[in-house]
């Protein structure tokens, strides 16, 4: 924790060379061809070498699904359309013996509830051997010394090795899963679930600090998916703010909090307590949480949305459009009309 | 740790052998810590030892007839003789290696054949290989065992059936048909329990991870898949022996002048009528006390084997409470 926050928070330009990995167009339904479920749609990122992006949204937006693509986890028939590019292959369509090679190498990921993810039945040594051993073929790979330097880094005893999973707080075992995730194989990529929903604020500061100082020391790009804003914008570069299955405003951190483009947006920094505190009620955002499964005509926030433009709304869904600013991006009318404006505004001109 | 052990090429730490090993010593403290529990093993071992010494333990010849037939129980004929004159004793500690063999290798063979088809099943959930396995089983499970396994068994009376060039006796016989009945219990545990532990977040954080399909069946799904198939082992082993003793009862299971309790009891029926008790109260005796005794076992093992029962355990302790009748699952 002893770097700037400045550091972390520049990071290289999002636009600057070849993205580590990008995902274009894709689409995820869950349930039968008869029944779809739509949980994602058309979701299109980069993620930058080094670059940590934050994903937020409200339960049912898809974040989880999105982050789990990325990995190709999501079972093959759930995918409808797009690619996940990662270096030079598409992820969607390798084998899974070839993305075994790839996880946990080259993509590190950390889930939301440490606990469940350690098997209960082996010890946390065994475990975390196994996965070292996975990336590290012949002699040197997953020993106890290179198992224990990673442990140091997390900050976990490594005298502990030989204790089953219920012996250790949530706060280690999450410790334990960062040390595999990033030290197991040489990830440029970690994706994060929640990676401190369920731990207590202390920790969570604590493997916040973590995570900044591995990622600043491993070079690793971040993919993190939280529903907490200010995480977000603690460790992220950019973030993504999702809506029933759809990206619906990108946007730089620092552009997010002082220029929120989308309604949606704008409601979620409103109902977010302040120090001091204004007077009356804090504000809370009127309807129910919109999921990807129920779609509906128009532009799916249009029923919580306080600054409807018209029938437009109803009727038709905005694109992801330019708001003109710092490459910033938002799915809102109000924007192509600010850009139909201009075009018109342009057409004229010469007449 | 890190510093002191750099440089070496085979770090001592606990390997995963050792883990198992160390699991294993936690199942087995448990179970010596509960009286039932302890009284099932030592019955079982006792049990085991009888089997296996055998012949030595006799204090007859079991097979050989004599004069004094149907004696009562004397301090000659512990438990009186048959029929044939033959010690009912003798035959009963000859007779406990065929009905523990018959059931322990029949609960065994149904062990891994059902648990690997059950596993399968989960795996394949939903899909064809699921359907036809399962309804596959609820055929066999449709089945009347009672004429199954004497059909299949009865057949194999005096010559052995012949797999392609393998000749097989009438006991493996017994014992393959007994196995049949009880794969499809063992395939649905395995398939509840594959389906359960699928769910389960460190399956797909082990994918995560980069493990493979084969590291995520044989070292994430079996271990666990296998608590609930021992729990299941240890209540199909008693049914097992019961049903030999059923079909051997019924003539066609193991053939005069082999023993199993079984057939004692089968030799002994006329007698009740004359008032000869001797010839089936102890073969039945003997065979509801090894039921017994691996009941017991199962029960315990299921207990420590299953961590929702610890829970619950945990709760009940912590507040006082008594968990009545909570058995079912």
């Amino acid at each position: 924790m002893t770097d700037s926050d400045g550091t972390a928070a520049c990071g290289p330009d999002i636009r600057a060379g070849e993205p580590l990995a990008e995902v274009t167009g894709l689409s995820v339904a869950f349930g039968n061809r008869h029944a779809p479920v739509p949980a994602l749609r058309e979701i299109s990122m980069r993620i930058g070498r080094g670059e940590a992006i934050g994903v937020v949204g409200e339960s049912g937006s898809g974040k989880t699904t999105l982050l789990r693509s990325i990995a190709a986890l999501v079972p093959r028939p759930f995918i409808r359309s797009g690619a996940v590019r990662f270096g030079n292959r598409d992820l969607l369509t390798l084998r899974e013996r070839e993305l075994a090679t790839i996880r946990g190498r080259e993509i590190g990921m950390v889930f939301q509830d440490p606990v469940n993810c350690f098997n209960p039945a082996f010890t946390i040594g065994y475990q975390l051997r196994r996965a070292f051993r996975l990336h590290r073929q012949g002699p040197g790979g997953g020993t106890n010394a290179e198992i224990g330097r990673a442990l140091d880094r997390v900050g976990v005893d490594a005298g502990r090795l030989a204790r089953y999973p219920f012996e250790f707080s949530q706060g280690q075992l999450q410790r334990l899963m960062i040390a595999a995730a990033c030290f197991a194989g040489r990830p440029a990529l970690l994706l994060a679930d929640e990676p401190t929903t369920s731990l207590d604020v202390t920790t969570e500061a604590q493997i916040l600090g973590m995570l900044r100082e591995l990622r600043r020391d491993l070079g690793m790009a971040l993919v993190l998916v939280t529903h907490n804003l200010a995480l977000a914008a603690q460790l992220c570069d950019r973030v993504l703010v999702m809506y029933a299955g759809r990206i619906v405003e990108e946007a730089r951190v620092a552009d997010l909090f002082a220029r929120p483009a989308h309604p949606y947006t704008r409601q979620l920094l409103r109902s977010l307590p302040v120090l001091p505190r204004r007077r009356g009620r804090l504000y809370s955002m009127p309807g129910d949480p919109a999921s990807a499964a129920n779609a509906r005509r128009g532009c799916p926030f249009a029923p919580r949305c306080e600054a409807l433009l018209g029938a437009v709304c109803a009727d038709t869904e905005p694109g992801l459009l330019p708001t003109g600013v710092n490459g910033q991006l938002a799915a809102c009318h109000r924007y192509d009309i600010a850009q139909a404006a201009t075009e018109n505004l342009a057409g004229q001109a010469p007449a | 740790m890190s510093a002191t052990t750099i440089g070496k090429p085979a770090d001592p730490g606990p390997s995963g052998e050792q883990a198992a090993a160390s699991q294993r010593n936690r199942v087995l403290s448990a179970l010596l810590h509960r009286p039932l529990a302890l009284t099932g093993l030592c019955g079982v071992a006792l049990l085991v030892l009888i089997a296996a010494a055998g012949p030595l333990l006799a204090p007859d010849n079991p097979d050989q007839t004599s004069s004094h037939a149907t004696a009562p129980p004397s301090l000659a004929h512990w438990m009186g003789t048959d029929q044939l004159g033959r010690d009912v004793f003798s035959r009963m500690i000859v007779g406990t290696r065929i009905s523990l063999a018959v059931g322990v290798g029949s609960t065994a063979i149904a062990l891994v054949i059902g648990g690997l088809l059950g596993m399968l099943a989960g795996l394949e959930a939903g899909r064809a290989p699921d359907t036809v396995l399962m309804r596959a089983m609820d055929v066999i499970f449709a089945f009347p065992v009672l004429v199954f396994v004497p059909v299949l068994s009865g057949l194999a009376i005096g010559r052995p059936i012949h797999l392609g060039p393998i000749p097989v006796g009438q006991l493996a016989v017994l014992t393959g048909a007994i196995s049949v009945v009880f794969v499809p219990v063992f395939a649905r545990v395995a398939r509840a329990s594959t389906l359960a532990e699928a769910k389960m977040e460190y399956m797909l954080a082990a994918m995560a991870f980069g493990a493979r399909r084969r590291d995520l069946v044989f070292r994430n799904l079996l271990p666990n898949v296998a608590a609930p198939l021992m729990v299941q082992a240890a209540f199909s082993i008693p049914l097992a022996v019961i049903t030999e003793a059923a079909v051997s009862f019924l003539g066609f299971g193991v053939q005069p002048p082999q023993a199993s309790w079984g057939d004692i009891l089968n030799d002994g029926r006329n007698q009740i009528l004359l008032g000869d008790w001797w010839e089936t109260v102890f073969p039945a005796l003997a065979i509801v006390v090894t039921v017994l005794f691996f009941n017991f076992i199962g029960d315990a093992l299921r207990d420590v084997l299953d961590p929702r029962a610890r829970a619950r355990e945990m709760t009940a302790a912590a507040t006082g409470a008594v968990v009545i009748g909570d058995r079912g699952d």
